[in-house]
């Protein structure tokens, strides 16, 4: 019986990889392909195979977060005054400097 | 060089008195770690001393300090902390920002103009420093009026 984390994590995943086989879900998670297969099929999650895709997802949203961070910053670039641009880089001095700081990093 | 907003507040607690540690927590009420980096920060550049537990302003550095308080990035640097946290609260609960947009005549205008200048006077009376008081504790106040045309050409400028 899958519980409402697991069908969340799975439905989260799925649409991140939509078009993935099920050999290529287990090359990603490292997950056994025939467990990927009954998990799919509602077979109940263990607590490690929850964090392996836990894990995955995270880090697709850092890289996802990576890639629009720089592609903004070349669309500002090509596209913005360099005032504008001061401003960003304002922003990021101020992001930095006082937040960074204070958190002790 | 520039002054964080955090680095700008415990200067303005030690230049009403000297404090240790635990008095800095108690006036700033700042997460100890926050506070305990800052210190040496401001202490690395000479802008604070600490003798006998006591940490003071450095008197031999306080033009340099003053340069810092009225720098134009360390103000940027408050007035962003000050309008990024009234946006924030602003977006997520309603509150703590009153925007209107509204027609005024020009006696609308001036009357405004001159309640707002009250309310100037009257805060003003009380900014004069009660040095029993934490600085934790001081309201912030802000208010300011644009036409709208001049929020959208800035967008465009």
């Amino acid at each position: 019986m899958q519980s409402v984390l697991q069908k969340k994590i799975l439905n989260e995943y799925k649409s991140i990889y939509p078009n993935q086989t099920i050999r290529e879900v287990a090359l990603t998670t490292k997950i056994h392909p025939s467990r990927v297969f009954r998990l799919l099929n509602g077979y109940e999650m263990k607590i490690t195979e929850y964090e392996k895709i836990d894990k995955i997802l995270r880090e697709s949203d850092a890289q996802n977060s990576y890639e629009q961070f720089f592609s903004l910053t070349d669309q500002c670039f090509k596209k913005l005054n360099n005032e504008r641009i001061n401003t960003l880089i304002e922003e990021m001095s101020f992001q930095l400097e006082c937040r960074t700081f204070t958190k002790g990093i | 060089m520039s002054l964080t907003p955090i680095e700008r507040y415990i200067i303005e607690s030690l230049s009403s008195s000297n404090k240790n540690l635990l008095e800095l927590l108690e006036d700033l009420k700042l997460e100890k770690v926050y506070l305990e980096n800052s210190l040496s920060k401001l202490i690395q550049n000479k802008l604070l001393v600490i003798k006998q537990d006591k940490y003071f302003l450095n008197i031999q550095n306080l033009n340099e300090i003053k340069k810092l308080l009225s720098h134009r990035k360390s103000k940027n640097y408050e007035l962003k902390s000050i309008l990024d946290s009234a946006r924030d609260r602003f977006i997520n609960t309603k509150d703590g920002l009153n925007i209107s947009k509204v027609y005024l005549t020009k006696d609308d205008l001036e009357m405004t103009e001159s309640l707002l200048r009250q309310l100037k006077s009257f805060l003003s009376q009380k900014a004069i420093d009660n040095k029993t008081k934490n600085i934790s504790s001081k309201y912030i106040f802000y208010w300011g009026n644009q036409t709208y045309s001049d929020v959208l050409n800035y967008l465009n400028s």
